[in-house]
């Protein structure tokens, strides 16, 4: 067996999702629990990162924006 | 919480108490001089022999982390919320409600293979070598006494072999007479409300078995809860319960009975015997001890926890034990004075309602008491008390460096490693189950609900490398579920100690007890 960094890659992860299924008491659920469990963290976690994605920066700008320049409105 | 020592010279100052001097000198019983001998070494101090001195175990119990302390309640929380949703798809007829099946056909439950077994963690038999000897005797009993006399000791139960047990665990326990009876649980719940009654306070340790709990509420007494092993808290309430009495009355109470375990089951610790001592003769107080899981497994003569911390039986009111770990029994015992023993052969509930323990299991008793204690002619008993001291301090520091977090105390062969998330602790004994080692997990509400765990307990069957490969397993598993947690240094306890060797007879240069 060689070196095969895809294949630490992979181990990684699969360590990491184990690690948060035994802290989320996975192991504990029904299979379709679990796909469901993952499938609404999964949406909150993406719509998370979207709307920070979209929402922030043009927020972000209208802050410094109000407060780098006081007279404006 | 064994730096928590009570300081009796300090706060044994009579006007501490409000009385005025002179007068309330007799009252309390001791004058300052009294008070440095009944500091838990009267006997041999005012005999000018050296005082005795008290083993003072290492003990721990290290704070949960936050992190796993929110992950643990965010398990449950999820757990609730699914086992919610699936009682409303039942109700609803979508899906069916779960049935238990049957996995496994057969299990082979075998005390002498199993490496990290539940009861009895003190001492199991060696099958092979003991169980001639035993089994003849259990034989030749139910020939002479049968398999059980169906009647309560008042009437036609009562054995002479009943008799003879009784001679001999007064003389294992170190008091004047003692009385058994048929259940361990009852032992407890059924004597209790003998000894006190209304107008007793009972003062209970927090984490108190639920024998004594029961037994606490049937008497009727006032119960009140210190902190666990808190000699601190311990003092302040009685010393309250001293000062202002009953409530709104402000009589006096009649007793104060402190109940306290030898070692507590689910934390592992060992009470502080020689400093509650000292409290209840300076407070006049009665001591209740219930020695389950001590008798047998602590002490350089497996005499429980009074023999381990070198003190005077006789200080003892009322010490409790059962025969179903150590002796591998049934039953439980009360040991004490010869005035407590018959008042409660005349009274208590146990005594006139249960019936009485079957011969063959007397004889069990009988057989194993006599080899702790050397009475069959060998050193059998020694060994076996060496190697599960040995086995206790070796496997307890070994989960220390590997970085577990182990509640107790450092000779407590009740082991409780810390396993927090419940996710865990299903993975985790599905996981050692796989590899050949079966382990008990405990979990809310067994235990406060972000202190779940494994409960480890050590036999003295089990040799180093029995350990080793449980170790090992514990080990893997620990590394893969990331439950080494634990922050605080490595202790320095050690099986290599010397004083604890020389405590225990042990030769300096063996690594092990037995050889």
């Amino acid at each position: 067996m060689g070196y095969n960094p895809m294949r630490v890659v992979y181990d990684y992860f699969m360590w990491l999702y184990f690690q948060y299924s035994v802290s989320l008491c996975l192991p504990l659920l029904e299979p379709w629990e679990i796909k469901m469990l993952n499938t609404i963290l999964v949406a909150l976690f993406a719509t998370t990162v979207y709307t920070t994605y979209s929402f922030l920066p043009p927020h972000l700008a209208m802050w410094t924006r109000v407060l780098t320049s006081p007279h404006d409105g | 919480m064994a730096d928590e020592g009570v300081d009796v010279s300090a706060v044994g100052v009579p006007t501490r108490n409000g009385f005025k001097n002179g007068y309330n000198s007799y009252k309390n019983g001791q004058t300052n001089q009294e008070a440095k001998h009944q500091n838990g070494c009267s006997k041999n101090g005012k005999n000018g022999l050296p005082p005795k001195i008290h083993p003072k175990p290492f003990e721990m119990f290290e704070q949960t982390p936050l992190l796993i302390a929110v992950l643990t309640y965010l398990g449950y929380g999820i757990l609730i919320l699914f086992g919610h949703l699936h009682d409303l798809m039942c109700q609803l007829g979508m899906t069916k409600p779960p049935v238990a099946t049957e996995t496994v056909k057969e299990v082979n439950l075998l005390a002498e293979n199993s490496t990290a077994s539940i009861w009895p963690h003190t001492i199991i038999w060696d099958l092979p070598k003991m169980k001639a000897h035993v089994l003849k005797q259990a034989k030749l009993t139910t020939k002479q006494y049968g398999c059980g006399v169906c009647s309560s000791r008042h009437e036609l139960g009562n054995l002479a072999i009943h008799k003879e047990l009784e001679d001999l665990l007064a003389e294992f326990v170190g008091t004047e007479a003692a009385i058994t009876f048929g259940m361990g649980f009852a032992t407890n719940s059924l004597n209790m409300p003998t000894l006190v009654g209304k107008g007793c306070l009972i003062l209970s340790d927090e984490l108190n078995h639920a024998s004594l709990v029961l037994g606490s509420r049937l008497s009727g007494a006032s119960i009140r809860v210190f902190k666990h092993n808190s000699m601190k808290d311990l003092e302040d309430k009685l010393r309250n319960a001293v000062i202002f009495g009953q409530p709104r009355t402000h009589r006096p109470w009649k007793k104060i009975l402190i109940v306290v375990e030898g070692i507590f089951s689910m934390e592992g610790s060992i009470v502080n015997l020689p400093d509650i001592i000292a409290l209840k003769k300076k407070y006049r107080a009665y001591l209740y001890l219930d020695e389950a899981h001590s008798i047998g497994a602590l002490g350089p003569d497996g005499r429980g926890v009074v023999n381990y911390y070198n003190c005077d039986p006789s200080d003892v009111d009322v010490m409790m034990g059962t025969f179903t770990k150590s002796f591998g029994g049934a039953g439980g015992y009360i040991a004490g004075s010869k005035k407590l023993i018959n008042y409660l052969r005349a009274s208590s509930h146990s005594c006139c309602y249960a019936s009485s323990l079957p011969g063959p299991v007397v004889a069990q008793i009988l057989t194993s008491m006599k080899i702790i204690m050397g009475k069959d002619g060998t050193d059998d008993g020694m060994k076996r008390i060496c190697q599960l001291a040995w086995n206790t301090r070796y496997f307890r520091r070994r989960l220390h460096e590997m970085g577990f977090i182990v509640y107790g105390s450092s000779d407590s062969p009740v082991i409780p490693v810390l396993i927090y998330c419940p996710g865990k602790i299903a993975s985790f004994s599905r996981f050692c189950y796989e590899r050949g080692l079966a382990v008990v997990v405990v979990g809310f509400p067994a235990t406060p609900i972000i202190e779940s765990r494994s409960r480890l307990c050590l036999s003295a069957a089990h040799t180093k490398e029995m350990l080793d490969e449980a170790l090992d397993i514990i080990q893997e598993i620990g590394s893969k579920l990331t439950m080494k947690y634990s922050r605080a240094p490595v202790p320095s306890f050690s099986e290599m100690d010397p004083e604890f060797r020389v405590r225990y007879k042990m030769l300096p240069d063996t690594a092990n007890g037995k050889d």
